[in-house]
């Protein structure tokens, strides 16, 4: 056997461009229905471990995929907003915590998420470095942005213009990092985290600038009428750009009750709450509250359904090789034919010359295996959170 | 073999049988232990404050966010007390932008308790706008909602219901305790709406002056007649004032101020024959009292007893 | 008595249907014996010699190696004892491609699993013996057709085989390395092996004159008798 073994070793050195080639042919076919698994497995596990630690999520009527994948791994989706009004009544119940959260917001082309503290205990998130956000314009970034963004604790951020370039909307703003988390191993890694208060400013709804006495001072121009101790102000009036630490400076013009989210997050205590807040809340129509284990079986099961079918144009393309290679290793066999009968009349044991093939067939397959197995660790070191790529 | 299995499995089964057994009959230590919490409920206001201390019990504490001397209006809260406000077991806010920085603070929403929120209906719509001072802190206006409704007892009444009630769903006490506490609160307050009807008895028809709209919910509430005369406590008479007093056929008696009026003040009040009466709000601790209950009690009992007295008619 | 190396009895044989038919009634070669096997092109040398060394087989007769007839055996056992036993100089060579020199003369040592040090000594020795040397690291494509054949006749000796079976072993070398090959055949031979030499080149079979049983294919047409 060790004879045997030498020889095919030196056959495929001395073929080693002709091995290579195959083995990463046969290995790109192995690839893909390999990766395809990995990749179908890793998304679906993704999915449902983010799925199964969010119980229910509320949010407009509309697309309820939209809802559960921009909620869950803030997957750029158009999502209508409620009031802040319609939060308090599940914040306010002992029997579960509610988490409004409002997206639509960017930070480095990383999605900007605002929540309230309690997304981060219920997230299990913990900081690697610096504080939690406490103020407006404060924000913690995940493990996956930081790093990508070379970012530290204290660093400042500029938000992506909300409304493009358009000069009517507000101008994006300082923000200030006071926080880093460890790697979570889900999108928050990928994404910056602040307040509420941080999406509204955002937003332009809350905002900070110089007193109006202050400016009737130094920009009568700004001034469009006073009486008395009231001043009213030009619109051209510029806020604030920078991260502001005086709470009283911002302010809000027009109801705090009307304050844009996007969706409320909802853990309740148990089941019985769950059902019962899932069927009232339908059955009366103003909002959607939906299971986003549910949403998510709905979604595999069309990702599988096309994963199938992939599947079958790959054994269709694996049949193919595999008879490309019969026939690369049966030619390669008979351009050998006078060395393999030479050994058969130096008088090497019967079926020497077949498992000789054999042998060098199976150390190509073999190394195929092997690349097409690292390629696919490497494309899987290399999409750490697949769910937010995709 | 088997003989190593009896041992552990029999610890085993008795195991299995105390754990069963416990959940049904707990030990006495159990029952009487109170809750522990990680740390101090947190308040925004000293009456908020002193009505959670007279819901929670002596074991747990509760911490004024505002110091003493301060004013809610302007008061801002440090990195420190942000911080301490999103591992405390909750945070009691009075509402009605009583206090502005809880709006864009980060603050955890289900430990956040709006101790007004369920009586908003009774708020009283302040869209007078009146525009004054309290000491160096600067000029604000009222526009909006008054939040001064702790002023009224049966309104602080109904924020100690807020709070036990978080207090029960947040696990902060247990049942029996709340219960003992409340009933002795309820007194108390039962008590201040008491002296309010002795008052507003006492006082009939006529009208009382006020510097500050602090006591619109009690009059409210009892049909005092309150005109509100913006002067400025440790300030002296203003023009604004003295019009008001010219144009009064029935000149009234008494003034109701939330802090002691300057000397010059008084001077001027006593000059026209006006009471000037201290019923502090207590907004922000003040010093000689643990309770704001206590101040609002002695403030009210002296009223109470300036107007019975027989030197007063 | 010695058992005879190799040894044919009453072995018939015919090429297809209607090809030239040959007979052997008796063949003996000693230990230590050279039969030199000539005879005109297409008469059957070479077919005759790999009936001797129980690559093909006979219509009918024995073949024997020693004691052991080919055709008792089993294939398993008849493989291993040609490559235990006899030593096969080609007449095309065959080498292997994607061998080196040194690892084409170390073939048979690969086979039979022999302890490698000794083996590589000797392939080293043979080598150098007959002038490949400085090529042991050469593969076939690299040398010439008289270089191959060198090698392709270490490879035979490298076991020092019971019987060598030599078919034109000196078809493509000059007389220098001719001379060489005699030299180590004769060593061979002196050394108890047993050697058929097939062969046109008088240079390799002058030697032999007088020493070495000469066999004639023409003997062996219509069941003519030659014996030992």
């Amino acid at each position: 056997m060790k004879g045997l073994l030498w020889l095919v070793r030196k056959q495929l050195a001395h073929h080693r461009v002709r091995s290579a080639l195959l083995a990463a042919c046969l290995g790109l076919v192995l690839f893909i229905p390999l990766r395809g698994t990995w990749l179908v497995q890793r998304y679906d596990h993704d999915l449902r471990a983010r799925a199964a630690t969010t119980p229910l999520v509320l949010g407009q009527p509309g697309n309820r995929f939209d809802l559960c994948l921009g909620t869950l791994f803030f997957r750029q989706a158009r999502l209508r907003p409620m009031p802040w009004s319609a939060a308090s009544e599940w914040t306010d119940r002992r029997d579960m915590v509610a988490v409004p959260m409002h997206l639509g917001h960017h930070v480095q082309g990383a999605p900007l998420v605002g929540v309230t503290p309690e997304y981060f205990e219920r997230r299990g998130l913990q900081l690697a470095a610096g504080q939690w956000p406490l103020r407006p314009g404060e924000i913690v970034l995940g493990a996956t942005f930081a790093q990508e963004l070379q970012a530290r604790v204290g660093g400042i951020v500029r938000s992506d213009p909300a409304f493009g370039f358009g000069l009517d909307g507000p101008a994006s703003q300082e923000l200030r990092i006071t926080g880093i988390l460890k790697r979570a191993f889900a999108p928050d890694d990928r994404a910056a985290l602040g307040s509420l208060s941080t999406t509204w400013l955002l937003d332009g709804h809350l905002h900070g600038h110089d007193s109006a006495q202050d400016l009737r001072a130094q920009q009568p121009d700004l001034v469009l009428a006073e009486s008395g101790d009231q001043v009213l102000l030009s619109g051209a009036v510029v806020p604030d750009q920078e991260a502001q630490r005086d709470l009283k400076r911002l302010h809000l013009h027009g109801s705090n009750e009307a304050l844009p989210i996007s969706a409320i997050l909802i853990w309740p205590d148990d089941e019985m709450v769950r059902t019962i807040a899932q069927t009232e809340v339908n059955a009366e129509g103003t909002w959607h509250m939906l299971r986003p284990a549910q949403v998510i079986d709905d979604l595999m099961a069309q990702t599988l359904r096309l994963k199938t079918l992939i599947d079958r144009l790959v054994w269709v393309l694996g049949l193919g090789m595999a008879c490309l290679f019969a026939v690369i290793s049966l030619q390669s066999a008979q351009l050998r034919a006078a060395e393999l009968i030479t050994l058969r009349r130096m008088g090497a044991p019967p079926g020497y010359a077949a498992r000789l093939i054999g042998l060098e067939v199976l150390a190509v397959a073999l190394s195929a295996g092997g690349l097409a197995a690292a390629a696919a660790w490497c494309a899987s070191r290399a999409l750490p959170n697949l769910v937010h790529v995709l | 073999m088997l003989r190593n299995l009896v041992l552990p499995g029999w610890c085993w089964i008795l195991g299995t049988l105390m754990i069963a057994c416990g959940g049904q009959t707990p030990t006495p230590t159990e029952a009487s232990e109170p809750v522990k919490l990680e740390g101090p409920v947190l308040a925004s206001t000293w009456p908020l404050a002193s009505l959670a201390s007279a819901v929670l019990g002596p074991h747990q504490p509760v911490r004024c966010l505002v110091p003493a001397g301060e004013d809610p209006a302007f008061w801002q809260p440090s990195d420190e007390d942000l911080a301490a406000a999103l591992q405390a077991p909750g945070v009691l806010l009075n509402g009605a932008q009583f206090e502005p920085w809880a709006s864009t603070a980060n603050l955890p929403s289900s430990r956040t308790i709006r101790t007004g929120r369920a009586f908003r209906s009774q708020w009283i719509d302040e869209t007078s706008g009146a525009t004054h001072s309290h000491g160096a802190q600067g000029a604000h206006s009222h526009k909006g909602f008054d939040p001064h409704y702790w002023m009224d007892p049966l309104l602080a009444l109904e924020q100690a219901r807020a709070i036990q009630s978080a207090a029960l769903g947040l696990g902060w006490i247990d049942g029996g305790i709340a219960t003992t506490q409340f009933a002795e609160l309820e007194t108390r307050l039962q008590e201040l709406d008491a002296l309010w009807v002795e008052i507003a008895t006492e006082l009939g028809s006529q009208t009382v002056w006020a510097n500050h709209g602090t006591y619109t919910y009690p009059a409210r509430r009892h049909g005092l007649r309150l005109a509100v005369v913006d002067i400025d406590p440790d300030k002296s008479w203003t023009q604004e004032a003295e019009i008001q007093w010219a144009k009064l056929e029935t000149k009234p008696r008494y003034f109701l101020f939330e802090d002691q009026p300057s000397i010059a003040l008084q001077s001027t009040l006593h000059r026209k024959g006006l009471q000037p009466i201290v019923l502090r709000p207590a907004e922000a601790p003040i010093d000689g009292y643990s309770s704001a209950l206590d101040v609002w009690r002695e403030d009210l009992r002296a009223f109470r007893n300036l107007l019975q007295s027989p030197s007063n008619d | 008595m010695n058992d005879p190396a190799l040894s044919l009895e009453g072995v018939e044989h015919r090429y297809g249907v209607r090809g030239p038919r040959w007979s052997v009634a008796s063949l003996r070669l000693a230990p230590g014996q050279c039969a030199t096997l000539t005879g005109p092109s297409g008469s059957g040398k070479t077919t005759l010699l790999e009936l001797m060394s129980g690559i093909q087989s006979p219509q009918r007769g024995r073949i024997a190696v020693g004691r052991a007839a080919w055709s008792e055996l089993p294939p398993a056992e008849r493989q291993a004892l040609r490559l235990r036993r006899c030593g096969l100089v080609f007449q095309g060579f065959e080498l292997f491609a994607a061998l080196t020199v040194l690892d084409n003369i170390l073939l048979p040592a690969r086979l039979l699993g022999l302890p490698l040090v000794p083996a590589r000594a000797r392939a080293l020795e043979l080598a150098e013996r007959i002038g490949l040397a400085a090529l042991t690291q050469r593969k076939p494509a690299q040398l010439s057709h008289g270089e191959r054949q060198r090698v392709a006749f270490c490879r035979a000796l490298l076991h020092q085989p019971a019987v060598l079976f030599a078919d034109e072993p000196s078809a493509n070398l000059d007389r220098v390395h001719t001379q060489g090959l005699v030299g180590m055949l004769q060593e061979h031979v002196e050394a108890g092996g047993a050697l058929v030499l097939v062969s046109h080149d008088e240079a390799l079979l002058e030697p032999w004159h007088g020493a070495a049983l000469a066999w004639h294919m023409a003997d062996f047409v219509h069941a003519q008798e030659a014996s030992v």
